[in-house]
Order: structure tokens, then C-alpha cells, then sequence
């Protein structure tokens, strides 16, 4: 086949599958796909991937390469903070590598948490007020930040806030993981997230220390370990501290880069149960990676 | 003799008496009537069960008043358990969470407990339960080692979290030394014990191997009716919860009417009537005007 012939066929294809919009009531899912060097690829269609539930394959009935994002930033404003991010460099870093990035019909809300868990308006188009937004949260009036870190409980304001948006659900999460005084359980708050289609990505603090205790035993404390675990559940990503020196700019740029280059690819639950299943993806091209949450929720059928 | 010792225990609180007669085991709504909640040991040390009312004489300024209520009974606890998660606390994280646990585990139906942490933060989860699967959760996944040790200010956050209950509230402070607070904003212990004799909380305070509690923690303790332990290297922590439960449980709850509601703090003494009787109780109440 020709290369005239490939492209005409792939428009055809992509002529069949419609796109999100189109087909509201399907189940979606947002994909990323990298490259060698965490590079996200770009260009691929519907027919570049597989997916199953269950196990079973089914058919990839909607397809969308870009679509607007609906986003919650949300920093960790606790005292344990101040050893890892410093507020004026990551403030620094989203006016230079994350604000100028957005697009047009991005909708994004500046959130907080520390002694109280604060998610604010709307803002698109206005980076200006995005930037103030972004500062005052780093710069709290209540100087009294000795804790707690309801890290969970600000994840779930966060997924909530969220939940009415159209457009790629998604949370960039900027803490140290040592989450204290939650209301909500971690495994309840992963659920909903996924329930709601919301990703979050992290930005986290990889601090790990072994506590011995004897001779024989020790424990080990992880505060990444909780990041981590949220961002694979929702199918996130999760970026250590580590690699944001010496400046959070580029890890910013790069999650951005990230979420806007996500596949949505819409798919018809076989059940209507109410229930998680398992979702596996695949990308058939060699030398890819790609990333997505892992299960989703079953819509219910009240009439079963 | 210190203020603060002359201000210890009690309050009007807003639990009370069912009538004026003398009775037994029921509670509702009153204002002028103040609860003690008394601990009686033997010479031993061991906790004494089975008296009655005549066994006690109440002391409102130095003049005994009429017991208008008393009880016996196995009292709910309503505990915050503050943890020490000071960066000397580390070598006995592993102690301290399970011994911890094993306190949830032995709460009973009624019993509820909240917990909180202190060292680089300051945190209390807002879970006051008797749900040990949340109660596990929080000891799980919330215990983060590092910082210094601000107990005053863990205290007066442990008093806040539980400012909107009634009846009996306790704070159990398990810790390994004084204090030690590098935040922006820190608490003097006259405040922090002024406020629980006032607003009526019982301390209970746990040193842990032996590096000694601050002098003002142990006051605090003995004021407002609670105790504390000194626990040698190595010691079981676990046995000293189940003893700080046991006296919880096995306090007596005497109820009398203040002669005046004058505003002021009044010193108050509990008495046996048999030999050989310890009892701890808090000293002094606010007779707050209605």
C-alpha cells in the first residue's frame, strides 16, 4: 500500500470512530503515551491501541487527541514543605514553564491544604489571574501552617470540584506525601478518583528512612510511597522531588506537556453494575510506553 | 505554692443531676450542679472498687457539701492520644504504634478515642470513634517521626478538638521528654494548664524510658484529676495503657451543687471515710455563673 493509501485508509478509520463529544455516554479514559526519554508521543490514532475489561478486548468506540483540560492545582502548605519546595521557586516556575503553556479553553483551579483545604474558582484564559491565584496559595494570610496535612481529604475536594467539569479531568498535587488528620481513607479517595475519571499527577517528595528499633528490627517510612500509590491508581504521574532540582520548571512543563498530549479512547461498559473492574490498555507500537489508570467503574443500571 | 496549683480542677459542667434528692446513676441537664471524677487506690496502689457515697466526703472551699449524685458505674471513655513524634521518639516508633493499637483494640462499645501527633506538625485526625477499623487506619498511615517535641501546643489542640463534648474528656500525652517547640507561635504551660482546669480536661500524662516528663506535665496531671507514668527503658507500654484504661473505667462520679456560683475558681477536696484510701480528683472547679 502506498503511503497515499495509508493516510487515506487512517482517515477513514478515524472518520468511523467519533469523537468524545460525539458519544457522551460512553465510558472514557485518558491515556498517555511516551517515548525513550519520557517524550510524549504524539500523532497516534484509535487503531494504535487495544483495550480489555476484564480481561476480555472490547471495542474502542470514541477517539480524541486533544481536548480541554479541567484542572485542580493543589499544594501542600504545611511546614514539612518548606524543606522540600521552595514556595518562591515553584512560584516562580509555573509563571515561566506552566502558565504560558496552557490552553485557550484550559479551566484551572489553585487549591491548598494545611489547617484548612481551600479549592478556588474557575479561571481560563487570564494568566494573570491565574499567577495571583497560584501565589496566594503559597503564601497563605494564616502563618500558623505546624500542620495538619489532610492530603487525602484535599485530593477528594479536589476529585469533587472536578466532577461537574467537561474536559480531561486531571490533579497536579505538589506535596511531601506525610498526609495527617484525614477524614477520608486513602483507598475511599482513590476510588472516587477513578470513579470520576480524574487523574492525579504528583509532584512528591521521594523521603524514605529506615527506623531501627533494635538490634533486629527497623521500620521503614516512606512518604512517597502514598504519592505514588495515587498516581498509578488514577494513572498519573508521579514525579520524585529529586528530579526537580535545581528548579520545579521543567517537571511542571513536562506534566503539562503530559496531560495535554493524553488519548481519550471511549469504550461501552459491558456490564452496568455498579462495580470496579480491571482495564487493561495496550499501545501495539514498539518502544512505547504508556500509562492509565487501571480500572474503572461500572455505571449502574438501577433497572437490574 | 504555685497559681496554677491553687486553680486546679473542676467545673460547673453542663451535665448534672437528675433532682436535688440524692441519686444514683442518672444524669440530665443542669447547670449548677459540678461532676468529680475520683480514682481511688489502695495503699498497694491497686484500683479499689465498690464503694458508695458515704465513703466519700466532698469539700467545696473547705466546707463539705452534700453528694447530690454518685456512681459506681463502668464509665465510657473519651480519650485524644497524643504521640510523641519527636525525632528522639524514633528508636520507639515501632513500640509506641503498636501499644497504641493495642489500646484501640481493647476500646469498649462505648469508648471513643481520637488521635493525634506532634513533632514537625501538629495533627489531630477528626475521627473521635469507637470505629477501630478508622482508628487503625489513622495509626496506619499518619504517624510521621521527625521534628521537635511542642507539647503544649499538642495539649491545647488535643483540649480544642474535644471542646464540644460534655461529660468526661480526656487527653493521654505519651511522650519522651520536655518540650521543645520551633513553631512561629508557642504555648506557655500556665496558659495551656489554666485552660484545662477551667474548662475541666483531664490529663494523662506517659513518659517514656526514663528521661523524666516536665514538671509542669506532672502538675498538670495531678490538677486536672488525670496521672502520669514514668516508664524505665525497655518498659511495656502496652500494660500502662491498659492501666490508664482501668482507672477510666473505675472512676467514681460524684455530683454536688456549689454553694455560690461566684465566678471564681474553688479549691476542692475529696475525702475517704475508710484508712489507707488514695484518691486523685481534680482540685478545683470554675463556679461560673449561669
Amino acid at each position: 500500500m502506498t503511503i497515499r493509501g495509508v493516510f487515506a485508509l487512517c482517515l477513514l478509520l478515524a472518520a468511523s470512530i467519533p469523537t468524545v463529544a460525539e458519544r457522551a455516554s460512553l465510558e472514557v479514559i485518558d491515556v498517555a503515551v511516551e517515548g525513550p526519554g519520557g517524550k510524549a508521543v504524539t500523532g497516534l490514532t484509535a487503531q494504535d491501541f487495544e483495550l480489555e475489561i476484564n480481561g476480555a478486548p472490547r471495542p474502542i468506540e470514541s477517539f480524541a487527541a486533544a481536548r480541554p483540560l479541567s484542572l485542580v492545582l493543589l499544594f501542600d502548605i504545611t511546614t514539612s514543605m518548606e524543606t522540600m519546595i521552595k514556595r518562591r521557586a515553584i512560584s516562580n516556575a509555573f509563571e515561566k514553564f506552566f502558565i504560558g503553556q496552557l490552553q485557550p479553553e484550559d479551566r484551572v483551579q489553585v487549591g491548598s491544604f494545611g489547617r484548612k483545604i481551600t479549592i478556588g474558582p474557575p479561571i481560563a484564559g487570564n494568566p494573570r489571574a491565574l499567577l495571583t491565584a497560584v501565589q496566594k496559595a503559597l503564601d497563605p494570610e494564616d502563618v500558623d501552617t505546624h500542620g495538619p496535612s489532610p492530603m487525602w481529604d484535599a485530593i477528594d475536594a479536589a476529585v469533587t470540584a472536578l466532577a461537574p467539569t467537561s474536559g480531561r479531568r486531571a490533579v497536579i498535587l505538589v506535596s511531601d506525601g506525610r498526609a495527617t488528620a484525614n477524614r477520608e481513607a486513602p483507598e475511599d479517595v482513590g476510588n472516587r478518583a477513578v470513579a470520576a475519571g480524574v487523574t492525579v499527577s504528583v509532584v512528591g517528595e521521594d523521603w524514605e528512612m529506615t527506623i531501627r528499633q533494635d538490634a533486629e528490627t527497623g521500620v521503614r517510612v516512606s512518604s512517597g510511597a502514598g504519592l505514588k500509590w495515587i498516581a498509578a491508581t488514577t494513572g498519573g504521574l508521579y514525579v520524585p522531588e529529586r528530579a526537580t532540582e535545581p528548579a520545579p520548571g521543567p517537571i511542571l512543563d513536562r506534566l503539562l506537556a503530559e496531560l495535554h498530549g493524553r488519548y481519550t479512547l471511549g469504550f461501552t461498559a459491558p456490564v452496568r453494575d455498579g462495580k470496579m473492574h480491571a482495564l487493561g490498555i495496550r499501545v501495539n507500537r514498539p518502544g512505547l510506553t504508556m500509562r492509565a489508570r487501571r480500572t474503572f467503574l461500572a455505571p449502574l443500571d438501577s433497572s437490574q | 505554692m504555685r497559681v496554677a496549683l491553687l486553680t486546679v480542677a473542676a467545673i460547673v459542667t453542663a451535665i448534672g443531676l437528675f433532682a436535688q434528692a440524692p441519686q444514683e446513676g442518672r444524669f440530665r441537664a443542669s447547670i449548677d450542679t459540678v461532676s468529680i471524677y475520683a480514682t481511688v487506690n489502695d495503699a498497694d496502689g491497686r484500683l479499689v472498687p465498690d464503694l458508695v457515697r458515704d465513703d466519700f466526703t466532698v469539700l467545696d472551699n473547705g466546707v463539705p457539701r452534700e453528694i447530690t449524685f454518685f456512681s459506681s458505674d463502668v464509665q465510657p471513655i473519651t480519650v485524644v492520644i497524643m504521640l510523641d513524634m519527636s525525632g528522639s521518639m524514633l528508636s520507639r516508633f515501632i513500640r509506641l504504634r503498636s501499644s497504641t493499637q493495642s489500646f484501640v483494640d481493647a476500646l469498649l462499645p462505648q469508648d471513643r478515642a481520637q488521635i493525634g501527633t506532634f513533632g514537625e506538625e501538629i495533627a489531630i485526625n477528626p475521627h473521635l470513634t469507637n470505629d477501630k477499623q478508622v482508628l487503625r487506619r489513622v495509626l496506619r498511615d499518619e504517624l510521621w517521626p521527625m521534628g521537635g517535641t511542642p507539647i503544649w501546643n499538642a495539649l491545647d489542640a488535643a483540649m480544642t478538638s474535644l471542646a464540644s463534648e460534655s461529660g468526661r474528656r480526656v487527653v493521654l500525652a505519651i511522650t519522651d521528654g520536655v518540650n521543645v517547640c520551633y513553631f512561629r507561635r508557642c504555648l506557655k504551660p500556665g496558659d495551656v494548664e489554666r485552660r484545662a482546669v477551667r474548662e475541666g480536661f483531664m490529663l494523662y500524662a506517659v513518659g517514656m524510658d526514663g528521661t523524666g516528663l516536665d514538671r509542669e506535665i506532672i502538675e498538670m496531671a495531678a490538677d486536672t484529676g488525670g496521672g502520669h507514668f514514668e516508664l524505665p527503658v525497655g518498659a511495656d507500654l502496652s500494660a500502662t495503657f491498659t492501666r490508664v484504661a482501668d482507672e477510666l473505667r473505675r472512676q467514681y462520679v460524684l455530683g454536688f451543687s456549689p454553694a455560690e456560683l461566684d465566678g471564681k475558681l474553688h479549691r476542692v477536696e475529696i475525702r475517704m471515710a475508710k484508712p489507707g484510701m488514695k484518691v486523685k480528683a481534680r482540685r478545683s472547679y470554675l463556679a461560673a455563673r449561669s
